[in-house]
């Protein structure tokens, strides 16, 4: 059977010595019916160890999804397991660096789509885009100071819950979810073009956010490249 | 140590100190029986007549008292359970379950505060619970109760203790039954949130803005409202009475029932018959974090032997126990096995493969020989996964005795 979502992804270190952001998409379906949950995490990259506490926090909501996240009905569960997720991950990171002595942080946005629609949460200045019918929409603010220092993220800093909401999927509706590194310098017109609404192989996707991530290294760009794509078939 | 007592008491075990005395497992070799023994240092004539007047199931009765030297020993009940501090360390209770407990602590506290003269327990936390084999709460350690009205050693829990009961330390100041009213109220905010961590800080006089929804968005409005008015930092508006917070509980808990109802159960249990099962169709994950966190206490001397115990609680189901310790390790630091011996709690080794599943409920010890470890600087981890969950890991401090 054809999947019904067409899903790519890019993972690039660009410049930087190590990769500190971290990306994980899963997929569980029963006959037709399908879920998918997909995160982006951004070590914080003034502090140490960011790839660990990026790395760790993508594997933990990964492992949570596989293990139950799928199963759960209704918005309300969803938001408060997924709430109780990043407030256990964010007492651990943080008890983790008091144990070193150091402060280690990340970013992290997510989704988990379903049948009628898909649920977001965001803490940090990761980004999520809906793309539908030619036309792309911001869905996260970037929590971040007027000097684009970080203000929220998990591990650090006081908790605070993570912006959340629901939105409903249509047919041909695209999500991407992106690093600061990804889209700093691209205008969303001009995110909003490279993913021409006719392109539906996952091929043809990832051909583009190559083309992306090497525009971006070109124009200087020194930060990490992370992006996830997720579309949801037209038929 | 001292193994026996009035020829009657065999130490089994020690169980732990309370707040006046320690407190042992013994078995009665009269009566061939299981008692709990507890040891004052000081004068305890009223923990003891305060116990002896109690006769209700949610307190252990006394059943001996007895001087042996120069310290008092009293009998009571045994309770075979667990505690909800060991209960809250696999995270928050669901709130069916939060609201039966609570009502029940309720309850046990009622009948201290309708009594004459009104017994005040001014120790409420969550050690001080056990929850028996059939899931009945018993309040235990007593050390702390007094009479209404008389003065004494009242200064309780850091975090749960009311801000009158810290006043009374420094000024001196009549208590009542709002103290043991807050301390219900941030012990219900704790089972909500499953740690201690965020109680927020005792003021006197303070209204207290903390939102548990802000840390548990499932906990419904009701809840959080009575959580809000017990903790009030003013006495006067808190709730008058403990029958008030009980009545406030039950109420929550029949919404709560009504909520729930399902529907069409007998269409879905028809469909659950012939549903295939969910399987993984897509799996991506891109990083370069080491796997696993490794949660290490502060570097420090080793020890001649390293003791290690994880909790029963803690270990449920099944756990695949990996037979090594091994070293922290960094990006540029070496990983070397140990050799190990695990121990259960009655000292007898246990043997077990590398690799292997294993379903214990005991607790487990890991004796590490002082002469395998070469370094002076190191960090020791334990491995452990629990089936269908992630990888966890246990960092232990080490300390050289």
């Amino acid at each position: 059977m054809q999947n019904q979502y067409y899903c790519s992804y890019l993972w690039e270190q660009g410049r930087r010595e190590s990769n500190q952001d971290s990306l994980a998409l899963w997929q569980m379906s029963k006959g037709r019916r399908s879920r998918l949950f997909g995160i982006v995490c951004d070590g914080i990259g003034g502090l140490l160890e960011g790839e660990n506490a990026s790395g760790y926090v993508t594997r933990q909501a990964a492992a949570w999804f596989r293990t139950r996240g799928y199963k759960i009905k209704g918005n309300r569960k969803l938001r408060a397991e997924l709430c109780q997720l990043m407030f256990q991950l964010h007492e651990e990171l943080r008890e983790y660096g008091e144990g070193k002595g150091i402060q280690s942080g990340t970013t992290t946005t997510f989704f988990l789509v379903e049948k009628a629609g898909f649920f977001w949460g965001h803490t940090g200045d990761s980004r999520l885009y809906l793309l539908r019918k030619g036309k792309i929409r911001q869905l996260t603010t970037d929590h971040q100071e007027k000097n684009g220092a970080l203000n929220r993220a998990i591990g650090v800093g006081e908790w605070k819950p993570p912006d959340t909401g629901w939105k409903r999927m249509k047919n041909g509706d695209a999500l991407l979810l992106c690093t600061d590194g990804f889209y700093r310098g691209l205008s969303k017109e001009e995110l909003c073009s490279c993913f021409q609404y006719e392109a539906a192989e996952e091929v043809q996707i990832t051909r583009i956010l190559k083309q992306i991530g090497e525009r971006k290294l070109s124009m200087g760009e020194r930060d990490n490249l992370s992006a996830l794509f997720c579309k949801r078939n037209k038929n | 140590m001292k193994q026996i007592w009035k020829h009657r008491y065999k130490l089994m075990q020690t169980l732990g100190k309370g707040g006046t005395g320690q407190v042992y497992k013994v078995w009665d070799i009269h009566l061939e029986k299981e008692w709990a023994m507890k040891e004052m240092e000081r004068d305890s004539g009223q923990e003891l007549q305060i116990l002896k007047q109690l006769a209700f199931y949610r307190f252990p009765r006394i059943v001996d008292a007895f001087r042996e030297g120069d310290k008092n020993f009293f009998v009571m009940d045994f309770i075979q359970g667990i505690s909800l501090e060991e209960i809250l360390k696999k995270g928050p209770l669901e709130e069916k379950r939060l609201l039966d407990l609570g009502k029940q602590i309720a309850q046990a506290l009622c009948y201290l505060h309708e009594r004459a003269p009104v017994l005040l327990y001014l120790d409420l936390k969550p050690s001080n619970i056990i929850l028996d084999e059939n899931g009945e709460v018993k309040l235990v350690d007593l050390g702390s109760v007094l009479l209404k009205g008389e003065g004494g050693n009242v200064s309780g829990t850091m975090g749960f203790a009311a801000p009158e009961q810290i006043r009374v330390r420094k000024q001196g100041c009549e208590l009542n039954e709002q103290a043991d009213i807050f301390s219900l109220g941030m012990l219900l905010f704790v089972m909500a949130v499953g740690t201690a961590k965020k109680l927020p800080a005792v003021e006197e006089g303070r209204r207290y803005g903390v939102s548990v929804r802000q840390y548990n968005p499932l906990i419904s409005p009701a809840l959080e409202k009575i959580i809000e008015k017990c903790t009030r930092g003013s006495r006067e508006k808190r709730f008058s009475s403990m029958r008030d917070v009980e009545q406030k509980l039950e109420l929550c808990q029949k919404k709560l029932v009504k909520c729930k109802r399902p529907f069409f159960t007998r269409r879905n249990r028809i469909c659950t018959l012939w549903r295939k099962e969910w399987e993984q169709e897509r799996s991506i994950l891109c990083t370069q974090g080491k796997p696993g966190l490794y949660f290490t206490g502060r570097r420090s001397r080793q020890s001649f032997f390293l003791w290690l115990g994880i909790g029963a609680a803690a270990v449920t189901g099944l756990m695949t126990a990996y037979g090594f310790c091994a070293s922290q390790s960094l990006a540029q630091e070496t990983r070397e096995e140990l050799r190990v011996v695990i121990r259960d709690s009655e000292g007898r080794k246990v043997l077990v493969k590398k690799g292997g599943i294993y379903s214990t409920k005991d607790n487990l010890f890991f004796e590490i020989p002082w002469d395998t470890l070469e370094k002076d600087d190191c960090e020791i981890v334990i491995l452990c996964r629990q089936e269908g969950e992630a990888e966890q890991y246990f960092g232990i401090q080490c300390q050289k005795k």
